[in-house]
């Protein structure tokens, strides 16, 4: 790995929280990418002989309520809500950083506008708007798209204004700019990438409370609809059976907090890694 | 004085921002795709009863003179007419309006409880095993869904060992704070997750700071000193880091109101969802709102009363 | 700054916020109630919804009929066992040879305000049901004259017989109102209203409870027993049995199938299962293709397994259905249900030209757990024929105002009827047109009309009973629905609650309801 300079080597290996976070992360997908090739349970299938069935070893975390094998749903599920997080978090990730690069380094009355607007919006809490906006639109993939796009971009673009506003002052940057370079050169060459790194830690976490939000969207029946597996879903349904069925709850909860242990080393680890402390 | 200055002018600066609350909750179903006419109708209306519902909900008319209804209504304390209720949106949302604050507050009571001794722990251990202990603790906590450990809570505390209400609100104060105690706590334990980092780091910046030297020049003895100089400052953060918080914290209450079947604010939001009540879920979210900016004002005061630093003006 | 003073500072002041938001969360839980409730020998049901409003002639949904019931007398009523008429504010009637002139007398009954019911308040009560601002107007405007003889004394005339009229009268939208009240408070009479029944709204929390208080001037002495009968709505399934199980509520109505036989062993409650008249079915839009062709709906009752829903769905608490007729008075027993045969199915499907199958999408209530499980093997038995079912949940609140606007390929619904007579629910399934155009399927069977406009012309018997059954065995062939089956409905008690039962027509007597 030559690219990767020895330095960058030792601090990778001194990173205990960023080693663990990817390791379970790769875990995640090793499961979500193999674990259809070996397992025959048809996820949709409905056999009532085969109801409520605890934990055992033909079905590692029991079967729901329809006779469907929970393993295999909970591992479905996976693949459905991690990637409706993603782009729930990049998506915003996206428009946010660049709302806030544009705010921060253009400043003046665009800045003043655009940091009001997120002010006001800082205001509504992010489920009621999220709640409000999918439930009022029904509840689809795209509406929770848009939703989570329209409240989500403002953490970002305050994230990254903040940062904007300490490298402005930078030499370099005011070396770039008596050089005479372009505004967008000196954006996206001097700026950006560096006031990107908080951004990307905050994604990680982002990522934790929006798999949070979109499972509980899920459980309030405003997410994905069944019959295809999801966490929240599962969890609601399976609600029902807790009392004969502790298992179709349990199991896509722990799922749950796994991604999100996932997630909090990961953005502890880049967050040592991408702005190593003095 | 001064502070009555500083609270007055703190309100003075909320009105433009109630002003643009109240401008894009009217305009957030406005500006999506879908009229809302037929987004209550659940799309599947006929065009009649679109019709009648456009000219009922005053939906044909220029977007300003709604707006400026809809403003009206509000100054009125009516809200509008509620589809599901058919009355006035307005008292409706008052009367829902204790339990969610009451959730909010005993919540908040919890999360301090909670926040300050595990973050005094863990900075006084900075980098230690109790340090590690507490943080993959409260990272767990944090990850987990309120709804989930809700269900989980109760199947053990109120089935297998029936300690706490299964769900509701109950009669009277003592029997409603006791069907809010397991909600609240699992608010709270969310809460504390994100307070407690940041109070931790806080603490251990203060832990540094001069005076503590100088307390400890005079001779007090450390426990005093922390009790002294520590408790208070974690306090003053405490208050900026809850209020920094207070709309997650608020945002919560929706699910686990409707997970312990509270009738608050978020139960009545979800309901009014499912019955496409289109004037409730706006006059719900301009009240949200509100609240997050009340809760966020008082915070500010309360933070500057406790600390001097602030400057006041 | 000196240690000492800064500590002292700190703690006065700690202890006082502390303090005030203590007080701030008293404050806040005692806006409704004191501090520590009152007792009365009180009654806790709890029901999926709560009722949408208390007006008997705007209502069509369960919780607001059922608390109705509660509240207002009707003329006469439906028996317990669901089977005949008995008395109710009349305490006598009769009906002329021609069934053209209905007398009745009423009994010695008091509004819970203590005025007398008498002829006026009937003839106001049932002018307003058959009125323009009545959901229910047609079932009492074959009523064309009303005569008040004296206050207890009323006669109806009508221009031509209707033998269904007696029934109609026992509705719920036949309710006797104090005429006085309704007409000095208008539309918020509603909001808190009495009648002459058992119970007066005492308060009614939107979305969480209506609380019902002992009406003192009942007419049956004794009754109720209970001096308070609070309806809570507890919309989730698991949360009332938990609540019950838990002695949080005195008495459930809706159980989850699959907990019945796990709640029946409990020592602690009576568990009982309502032969209700009530048929679940789903609804097939024959105005659009393939719907349209009798052959494709009759494949899709071929491919569904119903005694596999009742089995694994039911727990065995009903039967499978032949027709859209609940088992109720004139029922066909000769009428077999659709067998599961999927090689006639995809025989019928080949002969519509669907040999390849087709997609179709399903609304399905959103949130109920019966529901979920019926339509996830609805989708998983349509696909053995190659149809491919997409499931579109949908709020009960808007189902029927969805599927009466046509926008729908299949629908998973049910229909009760709430009287004991069959003539309301067939109307209502399979007449078109009529208030429902058969259920919103849009069915048209000129045969079935003409029997069911003979059948409200012929008086009561034998030669009424076989139009309905013929009417049935058409509806059966022609196929409008997937018919699924007849569910029980079952409901709850804790031991020391004595009475407490639901009744064929769904809903239930708490006056009759006794707490130890």
């Amino acid at each position: 790995m030559s690219w990767v300079s020895a330095e960058t080597r030792a601090r990778f290996r001194r990173n205990r929280s960023l080693q663990v976070g990817l390791a379970m992360l790769a875990a995640l997908a090793l499961l979500i990418f193999v674990a259809p090739l070996f397992l025959h349970a048809d996820i949709m299938a409905v056999d009532f002989g085969q109801a409520l069935l605890p934990p055992g070893a033909d079905h590692w975390f029991g079967t729901d309520d329809l006779g469907r094998d929970v393993f295999a749903r909970v591992v479905s599920a996976a693949g459905v809500d991690l990637q409706i997080a993603i782009v729930c978090v990049f998506v915003p990730f996206v428009i946010g950083s660049a709302v806030g690069l544009i705010s921060g380094y253009v400043g003046g009355i665009t800045d003043v506008v655009l940091m009001r607007i997120v002010d006001v919006l800082w205001a509504f809490p992010f489920y009621v708007l999220v709640i409000a906006i999918v439930g009022s639109l029904g509840p689809s993939l795209l509406n929770m798209y848009m939703a989570f796009t329209l409240v989500a971009w403002i953490s970002f673009a305050r994230i990254v204004r903040g940062e904007v506003l300490l490298v402005k002052r930078m030499e370099y940057v005011q070396a770039a700019q008596v050089l005479g370079y372009s505004q967008t050169r000196i954006i996206l060459r001097h700026v950006l990438p560096n006031v990107i790194a908080p951004a990307i830690v905050f994604m990680m976490a982002d990522v934790v409370l929006t798999i949070l939000a979109v499972t509980a969207l899920g459980f309030l029946g405003l997410g994905i609809q069944p019959p295809t597996p999801e966490w929240g879903v599962m969890i609601s349904e399976g609600r029902n059976f807790i009392l004969d069925g502790w298992w179709g709850s349990l199991f896509p909860g722990l799922a749950i907090v796994y991604v999100g242990v996932t997630f909090a080393f990961l953005g502890d680890g880049l967050d040592d890694f991408l702005r190593p402390k003095a | 004085m001064v502070l009555l200055k500083f609270t007055a002018g703190r309100l003075l600066q909320l009105i433009p921002v109630l002003f643009v609350i109240t401008l894009i909750a009217f305009l957030l179903l406005r500006v999506l795709p879908g009229d809302p006419a037929t987004l209550i109708l659940g799309s599947r209306g006929t065009p009649e009863d679109i019709a009648r519902l456009t000219t009922q909900l005053g939906l044909d008319r220029p977007l300003w003179q709604q707006y400026l209804g809809f403003l009206g209504d509000m100054l009125r304390g009516s809200f509008g007419q509620s589809i599901a209720y058919r009355t006035a949106v307005g008292p409706l949302i008052l009367e829902r309006l204790w339990a969610t604050l009451a959730l909010v507050g005993l919540s908040t009571v919890f999360a301090v409880a909670m926040t300050v001794p595990f973050a005094l722990m863990a900075a006084l251990h900075k980098g230690g095993v109790v340090d590690h202990v507490i943080k993959v603790f409260f990272v767990m906590m944090m990850s987990m869904p309120a709804f989930w450990l809700g269900v989980l809570l109760v199947l053990l505390l109120s089935i297998a060992f029936p300690i706490f209400p299964v769900s509701g609100f109950g009669e009277g104060v003592m029997d409603r704070l006791y069907h809010l105690f397991l909600p609240s706590f699992i608010i709270a334990l969310g809460t504390a997750a994100l307070t407690i980092r940041s109070l931790r780091s806080s603490l251990i910046d203060v832990l540094k700071a001069d005076y503590i030297d100088t307390a400890l020049a005079k001779g007090l003895r450390s426990r005093r000193v922390l009790l002294a100089h520590v408790l208070r400052n974690s306090l003053i953060s405490t208050i900026s880091v809850l209020g920094v918080h207070t709309s997650w914290v608020i945002g919560g209450t929706v699910v686990i109101e409707s997970v312990f079947a509270i009738p608050g604010l978020g139960y009545l939001l979800l309901s009014s969802i499912s019955a496409r009540d289109y004037p409730m879920v706006q006059g719900l979210t301009v009240t949200f709102a509100v609240l997050v900016v009340t809760i966020n004002l008082i915070t500010d005061i309360a933070y500057a009363v406790a600390d001097p630093r602030v400057k006041l003006s | 700054m000196g240690a000492n003073s800064g500590s002292v500072f700190d703690r006065s002041r700690r202890r006082r916020s502390l303090g005030l938001s203590a007080a701030a969360i008293l404050a806040a839980l005692a806006t409704a109630g004191t501090v520590w409730p009152a007792q009365a020998a009180s009654l806790k049901v709890a029901i999926v919804a709560d009722a949408l409003t208390l007006d008997p002639i705007a209502s069509s949904d369960n919780p607001s009929i059922w608390t109705e019931l509660l509240i207002f007398d009707q003329l006469v009523r439906p028996s317990k066992s669901g089977t005949e008429l008995e008395p109710g504010l009349a305490e006598k009637w009769t009906v002329s040879p021609g069934g053209l002139e209905y007398t009745f007398t009423l009994r010695d009954a008091k509004f819970a305000n203590g005025e007398p019911v008498t002829a006026d308040d009937v003839l106001y009560s049932l002018q307003r049901a058959a009125g323009e601002k009545s959901d229910w107007a047609r079932f009492f405007k074959p009523i064309t004259k009303y005569t008040v003889l004296d206050a207890k004394t009323i006669k109806f005339n009508l221009d031509k017989p209707f033998t269904p009229l007696l029934n109609n009268l026992a509705m719920f939208s036949a309710s006797i109102l104090p005429k006085k009240e309704v007409e000095a408070k208008g539309e918020d009479f509603f909001q808190a209203p009495f009648g002459s029944g058992p119970f007066t709204v005492k308060s009614w929390s939107h979305g969480e409870k209506i609380v019902l208080a002992k009406n003192p001037n009942y007419w049956q002495a004794g009754k109720p027993a209970v001096d308070e009968a609070e309806i809570q709505v507890i919309a989730e399934d698991n949360s009332r049995v938990l609540k019950l199980k838990a002695g949080e509520v005195d008495a459930i109505v809706g159980i989850p199938f699959n907990q019945v036989s796990q709640l029946k062993s409990d020592p602690e409650l009576n568990v009982g299962v309502a032969n209700v008249f009530r048929i679940e079915l789903v609804q097939l839009n024959t105005t659009k293709k393939p719907f349209d062709d009798e052959r494709v709906r009759q494949a899709l009752n071929y491919a569904v397994d119903k005694d596999a829903l009742v089995k694994g769905v039911l727990r065995g608490n009903g039967q499978a259905a032949a027709t859209a007729l609940p088992i109720m008075a004139y029922h066909n027993e000769d009428l077999k249900p659709y067998p599961h045969d999927v090689e006639k199915a995809k025989a019928l499907l080949k002969a519509a030209g669907y040999e390849n199958g087709f997609k179709a999408s399903m609304l399905v209530q959103a949130g109920d757990v019966t529901y979920r499980q019926v339509a996830s093997a609805l989708q998983s038995n349509l696909k053995d024929i190659g149809v491919d079912l997409q499931l579109q949940g949908i709020e009960s609140s808007s189902q029927f105002s969805t599927t009466k606007s046509g926008n729908f390929e299949m629908s998973l619904s049910y229909a009760s009827s709430d009287t004991i007579d069959p003539d309301q629910i067939i109307g209502f399934t399979s007449i078109n047109p009529e208030r429902a155009n058969a259920f919103h399927t849009q069915w048209k069977d000129e045969r079935v009309n003409a029997l069911y406009d003979q059948e409200r012309r012929t008086l009561d018997g034998p030669e009424r009973g076989a139009m309905f059954k013929e009417m049935e065995t058409r509806v059966h062939d022609g196929a409008p629905f997937i018919f699924l089956y007849h569910q029980g409905m079952p409901y709850a008690s804790r031991k020391n609650v004595e009475g407490f039962a639901v009744l064929p027509t769904s809903n239930y007597r708490l006056e009759d309801v006794v707490v130890k």
